[in-house]
């Protein structure tokens, strides 16, 4: 067992029905492979460092898991198969982390933004 | 008449040490920095305007904590927290 960060990107285009549709499954697909949820986060839409899928901007939830490392790929495959999340990333932490206390600031990288658009 | 004059040795060490800055590590200063994947807005300052990780030797980050910071850039890079290029737009 060991604790691991979950960071998803879903679509912004989706409708609240559509997310917390999305998120009931992914947490009763935690429930099915065995993970705790510690905590859970919604980081609000924010605006991507560069476009994925032609998204400018994405919704970004934030889990922290308690499980096993056998699960990883399982979670991975079932992330594979929903067409609304963008990007998802697993890291494994230490095993008294707590997760963050609130969302990362936003960033801006458009200095040389204006020259070319 | 010598066209060309060699400074003396001593000179020569004078005018090298005006450039010479000392850095030093950001992170072995101050503990309490965090190297974390989360956080763009510390790893802003280790990475060029157009995207690229700047080198050890232009922020004087020690070898070990440079890994722990490239590793923390890409792993950010992915969830796009930071750009890969700034061009991409």
């Amino acid at each position: 067992m060991g604790r691991y960060e979950n960071i998803i990107i879903l679509s912004p285009d989706c409708s609240k029905e559509e997310e917390e549709e999305l998120l009931s499954r992914i947490r009763a697909n935690f429930e099915k492979t065995g993970a705790s949820i510690i905590k859970e986060d919604d980081w609000s839409i924010r605006k991507l460092a560069y476009p994925i899928k032609k998204k400018d901007k994405g919704h970004y939830f934030f889990f922290l898991l308690e499980m096993d490392e056998s699960n990883l790929t399982a979670i991975g495959k079932f992330y594979k198969n929903i067409d609304p999340i963008l990007r998802h990333m697993v890291v494994k932490v230490d095993d008294k982390e707590k997760g963050p206390d609130k969302p990362p600031e936003h960033v801006l990288f458009d200095e040389l933004e204006g020259e070319f658009s | 008449m010598p066209r060309f004059t060699r400074p003396s040795k001593g000179q020569d060490f004078q005018k090298k040490r005006v450039y010479v800055r000392k850095r030093v590590c950001r992170f072995c200063q101050d503990s309490s920095i965090a190297i974390d994947y989360k956080d763009p807005k510390m790893l802003k300052h280790f990475i060029t305007e157009r995207g690229k990780i700047m080198p050890r030797r232009m922020t004087g980050t020690c070898a070990n904590h440079q890994r722990k910071l490239k590793e923390a850039i890409s792993m950010a890079r992915h969830i796009a927290f930071l750009p890969f290029t700034t061009l991409s737009r």
